[in-house]
């Protein structure tokens, strides 16, 4: 699986963590840097649903304060494109400006669904590395 | 002092920000971390153990950063704080200026995302214990108490000098009044200007300070030292039409010409009788003297003041100088400042210079004059010769 996401970054197609952000973290430890996507991996799903709720209700303190917290996660663990979508999100927000919200709507859920995607192969292949015998 | 001595505690709602900062802290070497989902939960775990810097975000639910950090404060925690947060810095800059406030030794604040170097640059300002904060004088004294040191002509000016940024040159040194009290020692004027201003005996100290500089000059000019003194002036001094003819007498006795004294003016009340102040302030300029607008930037009607006083330097207050480095507010008013001063052709003089970062800021900003412990901290008058002979501006 690791293979697929390298290939993805070969054909143009950037995956949605930079993981040289948690290199710097983790300090190449590969075992803090999977414990720390695993709890990304949580914290984002939780984040995800309480920004969805925000957006389906029109709450814009809430969708500004949450696509905050997004933005900061986001750029923490290196999910970058996430990161520029809800800080859009929040700028917007801000300034009351619900169209550019709504707008950013379709982006945010197809960077959400990228990220989880590449975070659930990648936290299952490290799980598949530790778990099978040495050769 | 070494890290893993060093006892954490990081004050973070999201789990994944708190076991990134947690991370980092390990990685630098930290041995003793706590963690903390709120700042409820933050105070309840400092009920049971010490706690040397808190890192702490701002936005948090339940207890927030703010009321964390009051608690704190209103407390009298001695504990370093890092502040850390997504928000914008001027938001940040504005939380931080609160946690001074509230007593609390800031080490810095963090934009997120947190990265180990810019713990690590905040951690390495720590010093344990945190140091009580000097207070101002707080002795206060009884009209009698400063009628007396008036007459005694107890008040004394220690200079500070003021250095030319582009040369490196000596230009002048301002007086700052303090008070050589028999058995307080010396005073800080938070302990008399005040209660002068009160009881408008304001005037009385002025001409002792205006006295005092003025023979300082004298000597130093004969000692071959080419600079000028400053002088603090009450707005007050102002109204008495006779001003700028008694202190040009004043000047000239010492043998000195008025373009070797700078006035410093403040307004900290409304400007009442502005015909005749600005009647003197004509006057004072028409003979050659400098004036000044000082603290620029605090107190009201600066820009006012600025339009219909004729000032020859614009000095900017030490608030802006001191941030400018770290909060983009600050930084933007001390170039704003330096650009009026350009456009209004009067010489700039940033005051509370207290490292080298901010003198290299001012040289790079193009600003003209510098003041700051940087540079020198006041000293009595005798000693500026001296001072000025080792002085070697930074290169």
């Amino acid at each position: 699986m690791q293979a697929s996401v390298s290939s993805a970054q070969a054909n143009g197609n950037p995956v949605p963590i930079d993981r040289t952000a948690l290199e710097v973290i983790s300090r190449g430890d590969q075992a803090i840097e999977h414990r720390m996507l695993t709890v990304f991996r949580k914290a984002n799903d939780a984040d995800a649903a309480a920004l969805k709720q925000a957006l389906d209700s029109h709450d814009m303190i809430s969708v500004t304060r949450v696509s905050h917290r997004v933005m900061g996660a986001g750029r923490l663990a290196g999910a970058l494109a996430l990161a520029d979508i809800c800080g859009k999100i929040a700028v917007a927000g801000r300034a009351g400006d619900w169209d550019t919200i709504a707008a950013s709507r379709d982006a945010l859920d197809r960077e959400l669904d990228r990220v989880n995607a590449y975070l659930d192969t990648l936290l299952m292949t490290a799980r598949s590395a530790i778990i099978k015998p040495e050769p | 002092m070494k890290i893993s001595d060093i006892r954490f505690l990081v004050v973070e709602d999201h789990e994944f920000q708190r076991e990134a900062l947690v991370c980092m802290l390990a990685d630098l070497g930290a041995r003793h971390i706590a963690a903390a989902v709120d700042g409820r939960a933050a105070l309840e775990s400092m009920r049971t153990q010490t706690i040397d810097i808190i890192i702490s975000d701002l936005d948090m639910p339940g207890m927030d950063g703010m009321e964390f950090i009051r608690h704190i404060g209103e407390a009298g925690v001695p504990v370093s704080m890092v502040l850390s947060s997504v928000h914008d810095r001027a938001l940040i800059a504005s939380v931080a200026t609160m946690t001074e406030a509230y007593g609390i030794h800031l080490l810095g604040t963090v934009e997120k995302p947190a990265t180990t170097q810019k713990l690590d640059a905040l951690i390495r300002l720590y010093e344990r214990p945190v140091a009580p904060r000097p207070k101002p004088d707080r002795v206060s004294f009884s009209e009698a108490d400063i009628a007396a040191a008036l007459a005694a002509r107890l008040f004394e000016p220690l200079f500070q000098p003021k250095v030319d940024i582009a040369s490196g040159g000596l230009k002048g040194a301002e007086a700052l009044a303090r008070w050589y009290h028999p058995e307080q020692g010396i005073v800080g004027p938070y302990a008399f200007i005040p209660a002068l201003e009160a009881n408008r005996r304001i005037d009385e100290l002025t001409w002792i300070m205006l006295e005092k500089a003025a023979a300082a000059c004298r000597d130093w000019r004969a000692g071959g030292l080419d600079m000028a003194v400053s002088v603090n002036l009450s707005l007050r001094s102002l109204i008495n039409v006779g001003f700028a003819d008694r202190v040009t007498e004043l000047v000239r006795a010492q043998g000195l010409e008025p373009k070797h004294m700078t006035l410093e003016v403040t307004e900290t009340t409304a400007m009442t009788d502005m015909a005749r102040v600005l009647e003197n302030l004509a006057r004072l300029r028409i003979k050659g003297f400098g004036l000044s607008i000082d603290d620029y930037g605090t107190g009201y009607s600066s820009l006012q003041q600025l339009s219909r006083i004729p000032f020859t330097e614009l000095k900017i207050d030490q608030s802006f100088v001191m941030s400018a480095l770290e909060k983009d507010s600050c930084r933007v008013i001390l170039e704003s400042s330096l650009d009026i001063a350009r456009k209004l052709g009067l010489k700039a003089v940033a005051e509370g210079v207290e490292k080298r970062a901010d003198w290299e800021l001012l040289k790079n900003l193009g600003c003209d004059v510098a003041q700051g412990y940087f540079i020198a901290r006041p000293m009595e008058s005798a000693r500026i010769a001296g001072w000025a002979a080792a002085w070697a501006a930074p290169v």
